[in-house]
């Protein structure tokens, strides 16, 4: 992999402090989308997860000391925006939305719908590393060492405890939220089948939960508005506060 | 409906299949361990060198759509809340096992002391185990194959997969059946191997002949049928080889092509490559589709998922573990794209056939991802022409047969035109 970015870079090789430096810049970006989500936690109302996903994904075709300074401008004017105000929504973690990525739509919709999402797994390669890579010492073992041990989980990865659904209970309850909403892309087998495990844990703790689909493509939205409210009303509405 | 017509092998097949499913479901009684494990990339001879019993749900559900009980499983599978898109395989052996895990053949199925995830080409094999760990609660040996991105196979992939059969496998293997790992036994089970795969081989290139004496795609799965599963390494499967051997051998000395269940084939008038795998709810009126207009599958690539034998590898009892781990690496569906095509064209120009033909099976992705650009490319390559048509696995409900009967029709009479202007 080295000699083949090398190759790309047009470059006769690419050295052990290169790496470091691009460690460094990277676990830069990640600690400013990890203050992005705990933000977003305290108060979605200020964060809404349309904008959020946006400027998320402009951190996948953006040299990543760029996107790092985009994303602080943003927090600190989100922060500094008096018009945001909070509403009586649902605090939700939105989850199987790991790969294919959902139309921009949908995300506006769960929102209109009466959802505050809190936490998701949306753009989840950027997150991939869950704490900072070691910048000192041998770059390849560092970045080997944090992506076998310190890496999201996902349904995409096997989980050697048996414990499917532990990360998404973590999220509930660290992210004080209200409800879980399962939304996985049609033909997406590692997140379906993932759904009857997930849906079985979440049960037997008690979380409130709706799943849905969507194709990558639609503009169709209508009746993900009406589950998608109808649940969020649920929430407000009957669940034990 | 015709009675179907059945040779010698085929009785012993069915025979063997019975017989272990018979055995299985005896299993607890009579305190014999059982290891569930997946067809492509599977350690039956390990399995069975510790004196485990080896389960295949993927045959148990191909069994059950062959026997109609596939679609009835799978509803319950999405009444559970199963998505409709996903692997129809692995719903229906949910959907049997939450209706008191019956096998195909009527009788109750083990419960698994042993999960064996080889994981090899196909990404829901690792859902599935996961799946069923949550209802059984037994441990999993997990066996992580790496893709053949490169499209050969690397020393270092090699090395991978031997250190987790060191590290994993083999003491899981030894946990659950507390017997200590016999390398004199697995040697042995692998020189009885070899000596199948050199029939099998053989059987699978008789196509070359004109006219075939066998289809190598619906008459090919019955073929792989014991090597596939539960008996490679085994006398049984050296037997039933030899004996499938010399029935090809009077065919051919006698230039009659392939037995079809109507009875035996009158005239080869297209040969076919086909690849992805077959329907199973409706696979004798699929197969009927091909044989009531002459057409012979000359050559697939489904019969190649539970080992790629005619490329030349052979399990070797002197270097067990290499080839056990070679063998998973092998598996068709772990080959890169490119290495698939270059498969696809070295048999439609080695078996000389007339077309391409694709199914493309809904919930299968492992097989169905790319199959379009494959089909192009192998027009391209060899000016052969393609099609392609749409199926299921064993969900009924993705069976069209006038569309399929259709495309099928449609494509077997533009090879005519084809050959009427050359």
């Amino acid at each position: 992999m080295r000699d083949d970015f090398a190759r790309l870079a047009g470059r006769d090789e690419i050295d052990d402090d290169d790496l470091r430096d691009s460690i460094a810049i990277y676990n830069d970006n990640r600690a400013v989308i990890r203050d992005l989500y705990r933000e977003r936690s305290r108060a979605p109302w200020l964060f809404p997860l349309s904008e959020v996903f946006l400027f998320l994904r402009a951190g996948n075709v953006m040299p990543p000391e760029e996107h790092t300074m985009l994303l602080r401008d943003y927090i600190r004017a989100a922060r500094q925006d008096e018009s945001r105000r909070e509403q009586d929504h649902s605090r939700v973690v939105l989850a199987g939305m790991f790969c294919e990525q959902p139309p921009h739509g949908l995300l506006v919709t769960l929102e209109r719908a009466g959802c505050d999402v809190v936490d998701d797994d949306l753009l989840v390669g950027l997150r991939w590393l869950t704490r900072d890579v070691d910048v000192e010492g041998d770059p390849l073992e560092n970045l080997v060492e944090a992506y076998l041990f310190a890496s999201a989980s996902s349904a995409s990865r096997y989980a050697p405890d048996g414990d499917r659904a532990k990360w998404l209970i973590d999220s509930y309850t660290r992210n004080n939220a209200e409800g879980v909403i399962l939304c996985a892309p049609s033909f997406c087998d590692p997140a379906l089948l993932d759904q009857p495990m997930l849906v079985s844990r979440l049960d037997r703790e008690g979380v409130p939960h709706t799943e849905f689909k969507y194709a990558e493509d639609t503009g169709q939205f209508a009746v993900i508005r009406e589950q998608a409210g109808t649940f969020s009303d649920s929430i407000r509405l009957w669940s034990t506060p | 409906m015709s009675d179907v017509q059945k040779e010698a092998s085929m009785l012993l097949q069915k025979r063997l299949l019975s017989d272990h499913f018979d055995v299985l479901s005896h299993a607890t009684e009579e305190g014999r361990k059982v290891v569930y494990t997946f067809v492509p990339g599977n350690l039956n001879e390990l399995v069975r060198s510790f004196d485990l019993l080896p389960l295949l749900p993927e045959i148990n559900a191909l069994q059950s759509g062959m026997r109609k009980l596939s679609g009835n499983y799978i509803t319950e599978a999405e009444k559970h809340g199963h998505s409709e898109d996903v692997c129809t395989y692995v719903k229906c052996d949910i959907g049997q096992l939450l209706k008191g895990n019956i096998g195909p053949t009527g009788k109750p199925l083990p419960k698994p002391d042993l999960l064996l995830l080889s994981y090899t080409g196909c990404f829901t094999f690792l859902k599935w185990f996961e799946l069923l760990r949550e209802q059984y609660d037994c441990p999993v040996a997990m066996l992580h194959v790496p893709y053949q991105s490169n499209g050969a196979l690397d020393e270092h992939q090699r090395q991978y997969v031997i250190d987790q059969l060191h590290s994993e496998v083999i003491p899981k293997l030894e946990q659950v059946s507390g017997k200590k790992y016999d390398e004199d036994r697995l040697r042995e089970m692998l020189r009885l191997s070899a000596i199948a795969e050199d029939d099998l081989v053989w059987v699978l290139e008789s196509a070359k002949h004109t006219p075939s004496p066998i289809d190598a795609y619906f008459g090919g799965v019955y073929y792989v049928g014991p090597i596939f599963s539960a008996f490679r390494g085994t006398q049984s499967a050296v037997d039933y080889y030899a004996l499938l051997r010399r029935e090809i051998e009077e065919r051919i000395a006698a230039g009659l092509g392939p037995v079809t269940p109507d009875g035996q084939l009158k005239e080869e008038r297209y040969r076919l490559v086909v690849e992805g795998p077959p329907n199973w709810t409706s696979f004798r009126d699929f197969w009927r589709m091909f044989y009531d207009e002459g057409a012979v599958v000359v050559a697939s690539t489904y019969t190649k998922v539970g080992g790629l034998y005619d490329t030349g590898f052979r399990h070797d009892p002197a270097h067990p573990l290499e080839s056990l781990a070679d063998y998973c690496l092998g598996c068709y569906t772990n080959l890169s794209l490119p290495a698939r095509v270059d498969l696809l064209e070295r048999y439609v120009r080695e078996y000389n056939a007339d077309g391409l033909l694709i199914n493309s099976v809904k919930s299968c992705n492992s097989f169905s991802v790319g199959q379009l650009l494959m089909l192009r490319e192998i027009e391209k390559r060899t000016g052969v022409p393609g099609a392609f048509i749409e199926s299921d696995l064993v969900d009924p409900r993705y069976f069209s047969a006038a569309n399929i009967k259709n495309r099928i029709e449609s494509f077997l009479q533009m090879l005519d035109q084809r050959r009427a202007i050359a």
